[in-house]
């Protein structure tokens, strides 16, 4: 009879700390959330509600059309359809590519020695330049320096018009997009590598794994995690590739690299048919969430716990 | 809680991605609102990225002259339009602001100011530069900057050199002077095929019928009186193309307009096509460069030979502006006062809009205005087809160079986009 009332005063005392740890962890979250919030949700929303509209971006009428810009981009809109084919194309070539350069790179400069910190900032360096700087850098590559390459050497790769022609035009955002942001998933790689605890591996190598088989049954598991986040953003990054387009190719020659992104933008402010550019994007934004919930749900359930 | 977060994760990648590549950077200059709240403050955006300098000196002296007036401009030469308009859209309307004439400026003529009943001010301008800034029931809602003129540009050096002594006025001519130019090893053209504008503005000149001007035929395309298969002189459009590719430098789609303005001002290339909003830019190429317009000829009668003008930047005051008087004598201010007409003719080296006295620094604008007496000029067409017009045909024309798509294909996929996009 005694411990009853001793236990509800106990129970109370929980309760009203869970509640004042809720309390402290919004508090907390606030911040984040108001950004995510005002700067994506909402305007997603009005995204949601913008596409059932006829409107021009610019005036203050709009017509309600239902769902005609949704008819429209499945019926008359070839350029869109082109676009997502190349898209996706690029998405499948670019996150295979980039996460398993990224991959060998970081296991080869895992090591905290100096030829691996200058290494590791060779390959970080393409990440931070500016892209303006970086659209200058391979102007001048595929200009001037492959013009006096090919006098040099009269070799006909470098005579070939890189960017005159569609598939090579692919190859060169392929390879741009690579080079620039495969520093950034070394890091992570590099993160994850270090994790894995060096006993682990000792023990399998007296128990007579050699190198490959290490990698597949010990280190590959422990760093599910790292290759979790690097798909994530890899396939996150190629599906909204905007910049180095809109920099470098402009979406040409003949709109072969014209991405998803890009001519969404392009609708909206060349062409001022918001209606039919926020219908566009919810979309992509549909697509691209499905095929990340897929990816995550499928990594997941490789991760071990250490 | 893990899901939560990987959906969150998933939609601020994927709805940022989309949403924020049109949000622009914040305005530049938005300080101290609250601290001179007695004072006035004129939000001014501007589009140009030249002229800077007096164009500073202007504003210095309508302040001078404003005691308590402040001018904040904004100029904006890189993404602009998706600047602008998201100032609109957040009700962040600019008190004076400058767009494109045509198409462009009819979108926001809702917001603009109605200039009809200001005679004393619109006799200050040319008539032909304020028809450019009127709506479809003629009122005139904008205010004209400067005249352009584009057209061929040619290297008269390299054109002497290559003993090219009259002008082409011919597409059999045009021919011949490439002959003769690649016989000395310069490469004819680098024209600037990478630019979907480029490639579009090019094609105009071979949309226009001199008897009835850029205006009827942008009419009678309007009203299906007038077919793009049916044109006189577009089918030479792809033999023009086709001497580009033959004639001109190797990599014709790998020019952008940066590099066809070097070329031809450091005397690489005979014949660019582009107006003469770029002299600055060749200026410091070389500010050397012997360069001269090329009335385009487009068919074989060298009548049909001309440049196109126009004034293509229009200047709105905005009609719910707190300091509505005060934004009317600023726009009038800068185009059409002593210190605005220095900075057009100037700084910017272009024919002012309005009546002017004063020499104009621009060589191309002055061998423009040498056209224009003789009558060797039409106005522009590409400000007046639907929005998007660029992209669709520039990128057209690309696959016809690269042999993806026929002269055929093109024109009714020309036309197919002009009909489904008029307004």
């Amino acid at each position: 009879m005694n411990g009853e009332p001793a236990l509800g005063i106990i129970e109370g005392i929980m309760k009203q700390k869970e509640i004042i740890d809720h309390f402290v962890f919004g508090v907390f979250i606030l911040p984040a959330l108001a950004f995510v919030l005002f700067s994506t949700d909402i305007p997603f929303i009005m995204n949601l509600y913008y596409s059932f509209f006829d409107w021009n971006g610019i005036g203050k009428s709009m017509s309600f059309v239902g769902f005609g810009n949704f008819i429209n981009i499945f019926t008359n809109d070839a350029l869109f359809w082109k676009s997502a084919q190349f898209t996706l194309k690029f998405a499948l070539f670019y996150v295979v590519i980039v996460n398993i350069a990224s991959l060998s790179i970081a296991i080869a400069l895992q090591h905290n020695k100096t030829s691996s910190n200058i290494g590791r900032a060779f390959y970080y360096i393409p990440y931070i330049i500016s892209l303006t700087a970086i659209g200058l850098i391979w102007k001048f590559i595929l200009g001037p320096g492959f013009d006096a390459l090919y006098t040099m050497t009269g070799n006909e790769i470098f005579g070939l018009s890189w960017l005159g022609v569609p598939d090579y035009a692919f190859i060169i955002v392929i390879v741009m997009s690579i080079w620039q942001t495969m520093g950034f998933y070394m890091v992570n790689y590099i993160a994850g590598l270090m994790t894995v605890p060096k006993e682990l591996i000792e023990a399998a190598t007296i128990d007579g794994a050699n190198a490959p088989k290490r990698f597949l049954h010990i280190t590959m598991p422990m760093i599910m995690p790292s290759v979790t986040i690097c798909l994530l953003t890899s396939i996150t990054f190629a599906f909204k590739l905007f910049d180095i387009i809109l920099v470098f190719t402009k979406g040409g020659p003949a709109n072969s690299t014209v991405s998803v992104a890009y001519n969404i933008y392009k609708e909206a402010f060349t062409k001022s048919n918001y209606g039919m550019a926020t219908a566009k994007s919810l979309i992509f934004v549909i697509f691209v969430l499905a095929v990340t919930l897929i990816q995550i749900r499928v990594t997941k359930k490789q991760e071990i716990e250490a | 809680m893990k899901k939560l977060f990987a959906l969150c994760t998933v939609l601020a990648f994927a709805a940022v991605g989309v949403w924020a590549n049109g949000q622009p950077e914040k305005p530049l200059e938005k300080t101290s609102k609250n601290a001179e709240n007695e004072n006035i403050v004129l939000q001014v955006f501007d589009f140009h990225a030249y002229g800077l300098e007096q164009y500073a000196e202007m504003v210095k002296k309508f302040e001078a002259g404003h005691p308590g007036v402040r001018i904040e401009v904004q100029h904006a030469a890189n993404d602009g339009h998706t600047l602008l308009q998201a100032r609109v859209n957040s009700n962040d309307i600019p008190d004076v602001f400058d767009v494109e004439s045509g198409t462009e400026a009819r979108n926001y003529y809702e917001y603009a100011y109605d200039w009809s009943n200001d005679s004393a001010i619109l006799a200050k301008f040319k008539q032909s530069a304020l028809d450019t800034g009127k709506d479809a029931q003629g009122r005139i809602m904008s205010l004209p900057w400067t005249y352009e003129n584009m057209g061929l540009i040619y290297n008269k050096d390299l054109f002497a050199k290559a003993g090219i002594t009259k002008l082409p006025g011919t597409m059999d001519e045009l021919e011949q002077a490439c002959v003769k130019l690649n016989a000395q090893g310069i490469p004819a053209f680098a024209l600037a095929s990478k630019e979907t504008w480029v490639l579009a503005q090019v094609a105009t000149h071979f949309m226009m019928d001199k008897s009835i001007d850029a205006k009827g035929v942008v009419e009678r395309i309007n009203g299906g009186q007038l077919k793009f298969a049916n044109m006189k002189n577009f089918p030479n459009l792809f033999r023009f193309l086709d001497l580009v590719s033959k004639y001109g430098v190797k990599k014709p789609l790998e020019v952008d307009w940066e590099t066809s303005e070097n070329l031809i001002a450091n005397n690489q290339v005979a014949i660019i096509h582009m107006g003469d909003w770029c002299q600055s830019t060749l200026d410091s190429f070389n500010p050397k460069a012997n360069l001269a317009f090329l009335p385009f000829p487009v068919s074989n009668n060298p009548e049909d030979a001309t440049l196109l003008s126009s004034c293509n930047w229009t200047y709105i005051v905005n009609k719910n502006s707190k300091h509505l008087e005060l934004a009317k004598e600023y726009a009038e201010y800068i185009l059409t006062s002593d210190e605005g007409q220095s900075w057009m003719a100037e700084g910017v080296g272009a024919v002012p809009g309005c009546k002017t006295e004063k020499n104009i620094k621009g060589y191309l604008a002055n061998d423009a205005s040498k056209y224009i007496a003789m009558g060797k000029t039409n106005g522009w067409i590409h400000t007046s087809t639907p929005l998007g017009y660029y992209d669709e045909l520039g990128s057209n024309l690309q696959a016809y160079m690269i042999g993806q798509m026929t002269a055929k294909e093109v024109t009714e996929n020309l036309q197919k986009f002009w009909d489904e996009s008029k307004k």
